[in-house]
């Protein structure tokens, strides 16, 4: 950064319009070359907006700090890399495909950050063993599940550790939705065939978020061309999608049926043990005395997605560093409190109360009536535990809820929790009601 | 009784006293901590200044309209920019093509994030924008109007999911106590003295916005050169009869805000 460019943007903050320095200005970086001056920006509209606002300002400040009159331009870049190569991958200009390898792997995701419970190990056991034998053992591998359940994670573990057995390997790890950018864009710069050999060409495929290229005709014949290549050449593919991909509207059926060939594992919701074992982990990774008792009442109440726990977590550090105080249960009650409100406001019992009876197809009335036969008498049990699980309410409160008193509800809840450990179709039902509520 | 005689007494002065022509100069100072009051925003206000210095978490703040959004964002990028990091403000509102290019600056202050609700393009390029920023172990700072429960209906679950991960804060309306305290710090940085029992009267006549407020202050600031007259209660019941309503907010102190 040359020495002229800091005072310019303070003389140029004393002469235009509050703010706009800010957001046009600041962000530009500048190249001198003689009396010659370059400006890069981030992009087209910045480009743009100094270009017809603010260039006589810069130049004359410019000019007055150097000494002489200099000529300025501005174009898209930054001072690292100059024109045209930021780092969208969207394959436009000439930037070279190869520069999509490795680079994009996150190294902070590994098998040794991720944590496991009941509800990811499956799909944490098929990535170790892809990655220790990829294109042999399950490919491609497809690990489905809802946004902020690691799946991202999981991929890029898969990555780094083969990274990390072959450091020649060439891995890609690609979003569906920049594949399809850099696809559309190799095809307006006149570079598809470039764009094929690259893909087909790699080691390893990870792409991210397939259930991006639903409706996208044209780019699911293209992926499909370079899937059965890769595949056929023992390449592994790695895919994540938000739902299990049969279940995708607008996916070309020959890309469904092909998505599941090797393994097809998901990733849940994780359970209480499993969310505070990722609320203590993460705890230790920002160097943050996390006391268990505090990790279990955030992952009581939050129970929806990982990066929730992590957003709750964030803001516990924080408030802690700046007030100084220790994290105990009732600072975090406290400082937490718009946020578990809205979590206890998602979920009423009445709520639990309107998801069983749809689901067993019961009226609401009959949970709380005085029907005791095994057809009522089970979703009834169900939406009990459910509440206990659920909401903040205690075994009275529950009970009053359902025309019962406290001692029901307690049986109830051991009931249900035992005929969760013997019958499997049991626990799907009460993890399915469960899930529709939180979602 | 009330504005009236406020008018009547300042009248034979305004006939009889020339107006002083004030400088075509306009208060052009950054916004920055200095001028904002924290109130019940302290600590928000303290963790986002720990941002600027580089330290994480990368955070979401929202709050209504006229609650300083703005104005925090732009002062976040500027001192961080003081500190040697590279930093930008980067407002939504201008739409999706304003968005590639910050990937590798240290942080971003976002703002406007209520934009990406019902406009999937926009939402699509701050997820990315996001990403790439978290892979380079990057921070940002997100301001929208609507929080985070808000937001989830107009936007896609990953963004939703990412939005959540980020240390949330809410901006709380300034109490009267703020709103005094608001008033006296912007009249500090233009120079006006502004004694407490003025501020008092600003904030009990005038809607309870600090962007009205301070708009009315840059009015205030002008008409007091003009009549060269300190600002008074009576001076400002006049000045306030003469507006011919509430006088526009500046687009200067509010930005998008």
């Amino acid at each position: 950064m040359d020495d002229i460019w800091e005072p310019c943007l303070k003389r140029l903050e004393n002469e235009l319009d509050t703010g706009e320095v800010g957001t046009w200005i600041r962000p530009l970086r500048m190249l001198r070359n003689g009396a010659h001056i370059t400006l890069l920006a981030p992009n087209r509209v910045v480009v743009e907006r100094v270009r017809d606002g603010y260039m006589n300002a810069v130049r004359r400040q410019l000019s007055l700090l150097a000494g002489y009159d200099v000529s300025v331009d501005i174009t898209i870049g930054n001072a690292a890399a100059p024109a045209g190569s930021s780092a969208d991958t969207s394959g436009n200009d000439g930037t070279p495909f190869d520069s999509y390898l490795k680079g994009r792997l996150n190294p902070t995701y590994t098998f040794t950050s991720f944590v496991e419970g009941k509800s990811n190990s499956q799909a944490r056991a098929a990535s170790e063993l892809v990655s220790a034998n990829p294109g042999t053992s399950y490919n491609p591998l497809l690990i489905y599940g809802e946004s902020g359940l690691g799946k991202t994670h999981l991929m890029h573990s898969i990555g780094n550790a083969i990274l990390a057995r072959q450091p020649d390997a060439r891995i890609v790890y690609v979003g569906a939705e920049q594949w399809f950018n850099q696809m559309v864009s190799a095809i307006r710069y006149a570079r598809q065939t470039e764009f094929k050999n690259f893909y087909r060409s790699v080691d390893t495929l990870l792409i991210d978020d397939i259930h991006f290229l639903a409706g996208k005709e044209h780019s699911q014949e293209e992926f499909f061309h370079t899937f059965n290549v890769l595949i056929d050449g023992h390449k592994q593919i790695v895919l994540t999608c938000d739902r299990y991909p049969r279940e995708l509207n607008q996916l070309d059926d020959r890309l469904k049926s092909r998505f599941t060939w090797g393994l097809s594992v998901p990733i849940e919701p994780p359970d209480l043990e499993t969310r505070v074992a990722i609320l203590l982990n993460k705890a230790e990774v920002l160097g943050v005395h996390l006391p268990r008792e505090v990790a279990m009442l955030v992952a009581q109440r939050i129970r929806t997605n990982v990066r929730e726990l992590e957003g709750a977590l964030h803001r516990l550090n924080a408030s802690s560093k700046l007030t100084g105080q220790q994290i105990t249960e009732e600072f975090a009650r406290f400082c937490l409190r718009d946020m578990l409100a809205t979590y206890d406001r998602q979920i009423s019992i009445d709520s639990i109360k309107k998801c069983v009876a749809e689901h067993y197809k019961l009226r609401i009335a009959d949970l709380s009536s005085k029907r005791r036969t095994r057809s009522v008498a089970r979703p009834r049990q169900i939406a009990m535990a459910l509440a206990k699980e659920l909401t903040q309410h205690s075994y009275p409160e529950i009970g009053e809820a359902f025309n019962k008193d406290h001692t029901t509800v307690l049986h109830a809840c051991r009931k249900v929790q035992e005929l969760r450990e013997a019958d499997v179709q049991i626990n799907e039902e009460y993890e399915t009601l469960q899930r529709n509520l939180i979602s | 009784m009330g504005e009236q005689p406020a008018v009547q007494r300042l009248q034979p002065q305004a006939v009889n006293t020339p107006l002083q022509l004030p400088l075509g100069v306009r208060w052009l100072r950054a916004p920055d901590f200095s001028t904002f009051a924290p109130d019940d925003n302290a600590e928000t206000v303290a963790a986002l200044r720990d941002t600027a210095a580089g330290n994480g978490p990368s955070s979401f703040v929202h709050g209504a309209s006229g609650r300083g959004k703005t104005h925090l964002l732009q002062a976040v990028a500027r001192l961080a920019h003081g500190r040697g990091l590279r930093s930008a403000y980067l407002p939504l509102s201008l739409g999706v093509d304003a968005v590639p290019g910050y990937e590798d600056f240290e942080l971003v202050c976002i703002d406007a994030a209520e934009a990406t609700a019902g406009d999937p393009a926009l939402a699509l390029a701050l997820l990315r924008l996001m990403d790439a920023l978290t892979d380079r172990a990057h921070h940002f700072i997100i301001a929208s109007q609507l929080g985070l429960d808000g937001l989830h209906r107009g936007i896609r679950d990953d963004l939703y999911t990412r939005l959540a991960a980020c240390s949330v804060h809410a901006l709380k309306p300034l109490s009267d106590g703020g709103l005094r305290d608001a008033l006296q710090r912007q009249a500090h940085a233009r120079g006006l003295a502004l004694q407490p029992t003025v501020a008092d009267y600003l904030v009990r006549h005038l809607p309870r916005d600090a962007g009205t407020l301070v708009a009315t202050l840059d009015g205030l600031d002008q008409a007091s050169l003009s009549a060269a007259h300190r600002v008074t209660i009576p001076f400002i019941r006049a000045w306030l009869a003469r507006q011919t309503g509430v006088p526009g907010r500046s687009s200067a102190q509010t930005g998008s805000d």
